[in-house]
């Protein structure tokens, strides 16, 4: 059985995390990634373990502490941080606390909630402009006292805990600590000994799973959510073989005991499918055999609605997994895929490492639940509007690929499909939309900025900026908001602007939309009288197809760095071919 | 475990924590030898022995482990 633990951290020893840590901040590539953590206990073990879990991310960590029990005190003058964390721990709110708080008055109870109230209050504000703060949510759990005598300390957390949720603003993700005891036990996460001498409260074993916990938020913030989900068939799907036994044979049934884990994985995978993971299908069969089962087998959860593209032939996986990241254009780190057969998981691992790949548990019965925790872990289950549409806009990519394979010219087949953008001004209606293009975009982003919400705010009420968002429909949908453009005046002289940020997601390239808008972008730059538009392509491991995007649309390189290209486009002498079968509106 | 075994993960143990290679440890070494050894390594050192060998290292022992040799004494008398 290929082992399902490779990519868990929890799975390594201290000493192997410590090595392997190591071994990759020797590999250089990677971007910067600041990370300032604020405790009022010490949790210094966890700089390696979070490191390397970063460094496994392909980001280069800078992980930094505040002052030991300065939480409040570093809010104030912390510099801007990639991500901040916060560790307030109830138990060291005073001296003594694990005792002292079960002997304080009534009237001196209130004051402590208060006065950390304040202090939240504080932190929460001085930390607004902050792009990601993870704050720990309170928790009495290493106050080992009987169950019924922590009646003080019971009060106090689920005060503040009701407190944080009310008060939290949308850069504040919080983190139940409580859960993560209640999972590897009180024994296993708290360290007495070590807290009472250096303030150490958790042990190696917690501090392991809560980076792990917090893997869903890091791969967020670092725009590195997976994006699609593959399945095989046979024995993943369903339990038996389509080709061998026929579909009476197979099994899938919510009313048989091996069955019904099978029907409820591909109950997660409608659900999924609903909420905007790209569900496909790679497998060794007859493609007929298969698609009969669709809509026509009454055990069948999942139908062809639900899946974006399928490879059922007989070429080998990596070959199909590789075509299935072309198609849907995302990366092949994009991708999870699910197989029973050890050969298969580890041909991919082999292959492309990329892909993370994960056995069909050999209990049958916790095949489900690790379904719904790699969803958990690894995809975005909070989709915005946009995101929900994204499976039937996919499939719309698929329809329009099988046009292009029947229409020679490209511009022809493009004047068919009746593109259509809208262009709005700093729309502030769309901020977490901005926000979450800028974070999530990575091959077609000339300049790869992450944005958070706050940031996008204050760059829509700065009068030196300009946000354009683009808005793309053609005949087979609406793909809502999938450009954006940021242009700033420049501090180097009136008559000058720049292009801070020029990003499209993905599923709108190849229709010359890119072309269309800085063809826009520079008359509007024009008729309000600027000389030159300056621009930046900065150098990532995913965006070398746009390389040459602003020396193709008529600008000039004037300087030339190791992770950059500068640009600058004199206006006086605006040359452009108008692209007319797009058509685009201003709002 | 053979006490040449013992031997190897100390040497190991101390080579990650202190980002040092494997063949700069000997029995000579201590805080004073290696830059990167302070409090705060300590404590990791304390942990990542801890976790390897899977033992608890006793409260008055953590403060006196600042040496070879004594890591080696201590971790030997508790296995």
């Amino acid at each position: 059985m290929a082992d399902n633990s490779v990519y868990n951290i929890r799975s390594l020893s201290y000493p192997e995390i410590l090595k392997r840590n190591l071994q990759l901040s020797k590999a250089v590539e990677g971007k910067f990634f600041s990370v300032n953590i604020l405790s009022n206990i010490t949790v210094n073990p966890i700089k390696e373990i979070l490191e390397y879990k970063l460094r496994t991310l392909s980001l280069k960590p800078v992980i930094t502490f505040g002052n030991y029990d300065n939480i409040v005190q570093e809010s104030f003058t912390l510099e801007h941080a990639d991500l901040i964390i916060v560790f307030y721990e109830l138990i060291n709110l005073g001296e003594n606390f694990n005792i002292a708080a079960e002997l304080l008055a009534e009237d001196e109870l209130t004051a402590v909630v208060a006065k950390c109230k304040q202090d939240i209050d504080i932190i929460f504000e001085n930390l607004k402009g902050m792009p990601f703060v993870i704050f720990n949510g309170f928790s009495s759990a290493a106050f080992s006292t009987p169950v019924h005598s922590k009646k003080n300390v019971d009060s106090i957390e689920n005060e503040l805990n009701e407190w944080l949720i009310d008060k939290k603003r949308e850069n504040i993700h919080l983190v139940d600590l409580n859960k993560l005891v209640l999972s590897i036990g009180h024994d296993n996460a708290f360290d007495k000994t070590k807290f009472l001498k250096y303030k150490s409260l958790y042990k190696i074993e917690f501090l392991k799973l809560y980076v792990s916990s917090i893997e869903n938020l890091l791969l967020r913030r670092a725009g590195k959510l997976k994006k699609a989900l593959v399945f095989d068939c046979d024995n993943t799907l369903w339990k038996g073989v389509i080709g061998e036994d026929g579909p009476s044979g197979i099994d899938m049934s919510a009313k048989s005991d091996i069955g019904k884990n099978f029907n409820l994985v591909q109950q997660i995978a409608a659900s999924l499918s609903v909420k905007g993971i790209l569900v496909c299908l790679c497998s060794k069969n007859d493609l007929h055999e298969v698609v009969d089962l669709f809509g026509k087998h009454a055990d069948m959860v999942i139908d062809l609605r639900h899946i974006v593209t399928h490879r059922i032939n007989w070429k080998n996986k990596p070959e199909n997994l590789r075509e299935i990241a072309i198609e849907l254009n995302i990366g092949l780190d994009s991708i999870i895929f699910i197989d029973d057969a050890d050969f298969e998981i580890n041909l991919i691992r082999d292959q492309i490492p990329e892909i993370l790949s994960f056995s069909v548990t050999e209990n049958l019965d916790e095949y489900p639940s690790m379904i719904l925790e790699i969803a958990q872990r690894y995809f975005n289950l909070e989709p915005l509007k946009e995101d929900l549409q994204k499976v039937q806009i996919y499939k719309e990519q698929a329809k329009r690929v099988d046009a292009m394979n029947r229409i020679s010219n490209i511009d022809t087949y493009l004047s068919t499909l009746g593109t259509r953008i809208i262009v709005k001004k700093n729309d502030k209606e769309q901020i977490s939309r901005i926000a979450q293009l800028t974070q999530k975009t990575n091959q077609f982003n000339l300049t790869t900025t992450r944005y958070s919400e706050t940031e996008i705010v204050n760059l829509v009420n700065d009068p030196q900026t300009c946000i354009f968002t683009f808005d793309v429909s053609d005949k087979f949908g609406d793909s809502g908001i999938t450009a954006v453009l940021i242009l700033k005046e420049s501090l180097l002289g009136k008559e000058i602007v720049e292009i801070d940020t020029f990003l499209l997601s993905c599923r709108i390239l190849g229709r010359k939309i890119e072309t269309k808008i800085i063809n826009y972008i520079m008359y509007y730059c024009k008729n309000k009288n600027y000389k030159t538009v300056k621009a930046t392509y900065k150098k990532t491991n995913k965006n070398s197809q746009v390389k040459d995007f602003y020396l193709n649309n008529g600008f000039t390189v004037i300087n030339v760095s190791e992770d950059a290209l500068y640009f600058t486009s004199d206006l006086d002498n605006l040359k452009y071919s108008e692209i007319e079968f797009i058509k685009l509106i201003e709002e | 475990m053979e006490k040449q075994e013992i031997n190897e993960k100390i040497v190991h143990v101390m080579s990650v924590v202190f980002e040092v290679d494997e063949n700069d440890i000997n029995e000579d070494s201590s805080a004073d030898t290696i830059d990167k050894w302070d409090s705060l390594r300590q404590l990791n050192l304390i942990l990542a022995l801890e976790e390897e060998f899977g033992v608890s290292i006793p409260d008055e022992e953590v403060g006196n482990m600042v040496n070879y040799k004594i890591i080696h004494h201590v971790i030997n008398e508790m296995l």
